[in-house]
């Protein structure tokens, strides 16, 4: 009789996984209990509690990455997520690979910046800290209580477990796998400690702003995290999945954003908190939304609520749990916020509508927009499902349509917000202030409308009747922005100068570090701007299909011409060369050399690739980018036939696309910049270290986090060196019609190029129809290569040809003849990529500027009854002080302190 | 009828005790133990794995660490429960740090007014006004600081501010003579063509009132109606001698006199 396979590593995983629920129940109860009943050594213990939660999940964890290096695949998590052909780099990184581990790795994380929370700030907040572990560690049961009951990562098989695993997903083995997952698992987590305190302050009635000092590294750690999180994932998509674009309002990929909007929305009203003690209780509800967010983006994922090719796959009951959770968590933050309002009044007032602490009111409500707006459209399929039992979805268009305008009062404000004074900025200063900048905008809009026509793209914007040239409002807008942090920097720096007397290059790094949290954020703001520049290019850019027959290097040698090799996309010429095919252990890769040049210069020698899998998973695309600062030139290789060496080609052409990575870069910056010790600043002062700097020192000790990984990383992209060059034969590059549609979506047909729009109304339906081979996330036809899109826009050019297109109302009868026909063939609105339903548009446009209604009329009132009170305030006899001794004490003060 | 029992005179103040450590300041066995048991658990994984460092061997040492870790970590809890803590562990700071944390907020306020002045975003006149406000209330919170660190009683820092305000009283009043008197002489030597004993020099000016603290700053630490002059107070007259420096602890020895000289009136009627 065989034996039962059994796993020690397992074995001791999950008794470390029960003592931890065990442990992290206990400390939650000593937590809250003894802050509750005032009973310190109740408190004290719960710290060491939480230290050793910590310890015990990394026992779990470390167990677990034993498993995966030891290739222990009688544990079931290890066989689904890993093989004995994968190299170490990506044995670690299937920890997170899948649903059950990447739980796993939230709670340890969570653990880790937990412990370094409480070890930094238990002394500081000791009255306060029991309600932090205890919300800590309430989550942390949350978590486990999903990984002992639904997923636990060390469940074996019990019979014959196989002999090897089934490997990562080729699409997760690449060294973005390294960095991507973790780095935004860090800006999730990161929210949990802001969160905590907030609870904790709430519970205790410490209402004062000691929580909001305290929690500031961490909400910066948070919003750096999540940036980099969603650029890397932009950056993953371009690179790997070969359709051009680094975002396409996915699902997932929004689940990393909602959270982005609420903490940068917190970023920035905790500096009015801090100045004028105003927004007390909208910090605190910022927190506990961002926090909710956070929890909500993993329930999507989670779940299955939502169709993404980023969700880890459907799972009821876990959706229940999250449900729960959520809930309970939106319900107590904000009834304690609730109860505590009479504590949270405003020390400050709005005093005008031209001041600082309008626009950050304005800069959140939009965040806020953003986010709801997101969260709600992102939502809807499942909405719809439940409600009218049809599921609508959203395609990228809707997105951009709202986003857009959105984006641009952001980026506005993003400029106009530092040029205004805190309380009120009169007419005249505000005229000072605003001159150089705007002329900067009016400047570069004219230059740019004149001679770039590229700029004067029209673009939909909140409707697709409404065009305007929005890529030239973008860039007058970056040239705002810049005009206005670089006045901010010479003004500062001329202020600085004539203060110390110093030259500027010392007066310049002075002025940043004393005021870095400022000047970090200038350069966060410019970051922006840079960003929008990228984004702008989107809406110029081009994509074409072409099919070669033969590669250069079989004319030559069959002495025909070359020139039916080449083709030319706006201005480039590529030169299909060759076809070559090379094969390792995990796969066979058929690389297709192309000469890429411009003009008479030759400017590289590219390799697009397609990669056929072993173990049979999907083929993927490897692209071939050439960047430029200008454009990037993208090909992709949809097709081939090794027989007949026919290669398929689509080409994109991205103007700017790299200002996004190097708008991220600045953004990097700008928040390294905010995060400097205070150690630091005080060493290079030559100030005693205060507390707080050495409190403040561990925020930099978390970065290296990042750092850590970069070895991974360098190792990973090692592995991804060219293999073994060995020539095998490969699929055949088209297949007839019923073939294509049987195989669903596989986009490695060489069918891209055929059927393509030979018309506007045809590419504008193309754009309107999503694929419906189940297998795309529903790209439109107009973009999905593969043979069952191709089909489809067949059936649109067909029925496109029985109407007259020249005729006045010709395209608009034929556009709605094509999309009903579209509808009744496949059961309702499901192949639309923008359901036409008026309540789509109109939920949101009653929201957002409904909202921004509501807004102004409250900020009206508040601002009517802050010159009231600063009134009555001027009028009221005064204070003396004309106590000579205590104005002296207040200079000296205002003279040590360099703030 | 028995009468009402006197309150006893307020014992000195008792300074906070140092914040200490989370629990308590244990010995060094304990992190001495687990730092002895890292080298034998690492060392016998090494010899079981061959002394192979591989990765895996890594995390499996990392793991013990972390074994070690939980242990001492669970033991120290334990402790906790017999460790000292300080009895002021749930009133961290107090007023005093309340107080501290908004006189920083006070200057950064200041020092961001004067900064957005120097930076053209302010004019001099709206910079002015505004600073007005804050070093009024800057200097509010800094008399609070020091009448909070001697360890005053809520009725002892009334009594010292009423005495301190009417000390400033005093010292206008007698600024505004002076001044008075000095701008007569310069008129008179004006008209007799000789210098006068000032030499020209203004008159300082008497101390204007100026705008009170406005609604933005926080709400002041001392009770906000502040309690009329017990009767048994002595009124301050006209001619009764200023101290020589209003110090805050002149002022309160005085109170306290004051207070020792009305309770053992009291007792004697």
């Amino acid at each position: 009789m065989n034996e039962l396979p059994s796993s020690p590593i397992a074995t001791v995983g999950t008794i470390a996984l029960y003592l931890s629920y065990v442990l992290a129940a206990a400390t939650a109860a000593t937590g809250i209990v003894g802050n509750a009943r005032k009973n310190p050594r109740l408190v004290a213990a719960s710290v060491y509690g939480l230290y050793g939660f910590f310890a015990m999940i990394a026992i779990t964890s470390a167990l677990l990455v034993y498993a995966f290096l030891t290739h222990d695949f009688t544990i079931k998590y290890v066989a689904a997520t890993s093989d004995t052909s994968m190299t170490t780099s990506y044995k670690i990184t299937a920890f997170w690979g899948a649903l059950d581990g990447s739980l796993l790795f939230w709670v340890f994380v969570l653990g880790a910046f937990s412990t370094i929370a409480i070890a930094v700030n238990a002394r500081r907040h000791r009255d306060m800290i029991g309600f932090v572990v205890g919300t800590i560690m309430v989550v942390q049961v949350f978590f486990i209580t999903l990984l002992i009951f639904n997923k636990d990562p060390f469940t074996t098989f019990l019979t014959d477990p196989p002999t090897n695993g089934q490997g990562l997903n080729p699409l997760l083995q690449n060294y973005w796998m390294v960095i991507h997952p973790p780095s935004l698992y860090i800006g999730f987590v990161a929210a949990t400690i802001p969160f905590a305190f907030a609870i904790a302050a709430l519970a205790s009635g410490r209402l004062d702003d000691l929580w909001l000092g305290s929690v500031r590294t961490w909400s910066l750690i948070c919003f750096f995290f999540l940036s980099f999180g969603l650029i890397l994932g932009g950056r993953w998509a371009y690179e790997e999945l070969g359709w051009g674009g680094y975002w396409a309002w996915d699902p997932v990929e929004n689940a990393g954003l909602i959270p982005w909007f609420t903490m940068t929305a917190f970023l920035h009203t905790a500096v009015i908190q801090e100045q004028r003690g105003m927004m007390k209780a909208w910090n605190l509800v910022l927190v506990i939304l961002t926090f909710f967010f956070t929890i909500f983006g993993t329930f999507m994922t989670r779940s299955g609520v939502v169709q993404s090719v980023h969700a880890f796959g459907k799972d009821d009951q876990i959706a229940l749990e999250f449900i729960v959770f959520m809930l309970f968590f939106l319900i107590v933050g904000l009834g304690l916020v609730i109860y505590r309002l009479p504590r949270l009044r405003n020390n400050g007032a709005f005093e005008s509508f031209a001041s600082r602490e309008t626009a950050f009111l304005v800069n959140n409500w939009i965040l806020l927009a953003c986010a709801v707006f997101v969260l709600f459209v992102t939502m809807l399929p499942t909405i719809t499902e439940h409600l009218f039992g049809e599921r609508k979805t959203i395609g990228a268009a809707f997105f951009n349509l709202w986003m857009t305008p959105l984006g641009l009062l952001l980026l506005f404000l993003a400029g106009a917000a530092p040029l205004l004074a805190w309380r009120k900025t009169t007419g005249e200063r505000l005229i000072a202030q605003f001159l150089w900048p705007t002329a900067a905008a009016v400047v570069t809009m004219a230059l740019l409308g004149a001679g770039v026509p590229a700029t004067r793209a029209l673009t939909p914007v909140l409707d697709d009747a409404l065009r305007l040239p929005v890529p030239l409002f973008t860039f007058g807008l970056c040239a705002f922005v810049f005009g206005s942090i670089v006045q901010e920097y010479i003004r500062g720096l001329g202020a600085r100068m004539k203060q110390t007397g110093s030259d500027p290059f010392t007066s310049l790094v002075g002025l940043v570090l004393i005021k870095r949290r400022k000047y970090g954020g200038y350069v966060i703001h410019l970051a922006i701007a840079v960003l929008f520049i990228g984004f702008a290019g989107k809406t110029w850019d081009t994509m074409v299909d072409r099919t070669i027959a033969k590669p250069a290097v079989e004319l030559a040698a069959s002495k025909q011409p070359v020139d039916a090799s080449r083709f030319t996309v706006r201005g480039y010429t590529f030169q299909y060369e060759a076809l070559e095919q090379v094969a390792d252990d995990n796969k066979i890769a058929t690389y297709a050399h192309v000469t890429l040049s411009r003009g008479k210069e030759k400017l590289e020698l590219m390799h697009p690739a397609r990669n056929s899998y072993r173990r049979g998973t999907e083929p993927t695309s490897e692209v071939a980018i050439h960047e430029r600062l200008s454009e990037d030139v993208y090909v992709v290789l949809t097709g081939f036939d090794t027989d007949t060496k026919t290669a398929n080609f689509r080409v994109y052409i991205n103007p700017l696309v790299n200002w996004v990575w190097i708008g991220f870069v600045f953004l990097a910056i700008g928040t390294f910049i905010c995060l400097i010790p205070q150690g630091l600043v005080d060493l290079v002062s030559g100030r005693p270290k205060s507390a707080l700097g050495r409190a403040a020192d561990v925020a930099g000790l978390l970065l290296i986090v990042g750092a850590l990984l970069a070895p991974m990383v360098a190792a990973a992209r090692a592995d991804d060196e060219p293999p073994l060059r060995v020539a095998q034969a490969g699929p055949p590059a088209e297949h007839a019609d019923a073939e294509v549609r049987a195989r669903g979506h596989a986009d490695d047909s060489g069918w891209s190029h055929r059927y393509r729009p030979d018309s506007p109304t045809a590419e504008k339906l193309m754009k309107q129809l999503v694929c419906m081979c189940g297998g795309c996330q529903r790209e439109t036809l107009f973009d999905c290569k593969c043979g069952f899109a191709a089909t489809e826009r067949k059936k649109v050019l067909d029925l496109l040809a029985g109407f007259d297109l020249t005729k006045p109302g010709g395209p608009g009868a034929a556009e709605k003849a094509v999309r009903d026909a579209f509808i009744r063939e496949y059961g309702g609105e499901d192949v639309l990529a923008t359901p036409r339903g008026k309540s789509t548009w109109l939920v949101p446009y009653l929201a957002i500027v409904g909202g921004l209604v509501v807004l102004g009329v409250i900020t009206a009132s508040f601002v009517k009854r802050g010159r009231a009170a600063a009134a009555a305030a001027a009028a009221a006899p005064g204070v003396s002080i004309a106590d000579e001794k205590y104005a002296d004490r207040l200079d000296d003060e205002l003279r040590d302190n360099d703030a | 009828m028995r009468e009402p029992a006197r309150p006893e005179p307020p014992l000195p103040p008792r300074p906070l005790p140092p914040a200490r450590a989370v629990g308590g300041a244990s010995s060094l066995i304990a992190p001495l133990i687990a730092a002895a048991l890292l080298p034998p658990g690492w060392m016998f994984i090494a010899h079981a794995h061959r002394w192979h460092l591989t990765p895996s061997v890594i995390v499996l040492c990392l793991a013990w660490t972390a074994v070690v870790g939980a242990g001492y970590a669970l033991v120290r809890a334990g402790n906790a429960f017999l460790d000292e803590v300080p009895d002021d562990w749930f009133t961290a700071g107090g007023n005093q740090a309340e107080l501290e944390r908004e006189k920083k907020s006070l200057v950064r306020a200041i020092k961001e007014i004067e900064f957005d002045r120097d930076t053209g975003k302010l004019s001099p006149a709206d910079a002015a006004a505004l600073l007005v406000a804050y070093r009024a209330r800057a200097i509010e919170v800094i008399k609070a600081l020091d009448l909070g660190a001697i360890g005053m009683t809520p009725r002892e820092r009334i009594l010292a501010e009423i005495q301190a305000r009417a000390q400033l009283e005093r010292q206008a009043g007698k600024a505004k003579a002076k001044a008075a008197k000095a701008t007569k002489g310069a008129k008179a030597t004006k008209d007799n063509g000789k210098p006068s004993k000032d030499n020209g020099k203004p008159a300082p000016e008497a101390p204007a009132a100026t705008p009170a603290a406005t609604a933005d700053a926080a709400p002041a630490a001392e009770p906000a109606a502040v309690e009329p002059p017990s009767v048994d107070t002595p009124a301050p007259t006209a001619e009764a001698p200023a101290p020589a420096a209003a110090t805050p602890a002149a002022v309160i020895e005085e109170a306290r006199a004051s207070d020792a000289a009305s309770s053992s009136e009291e007792v004697a009627s």
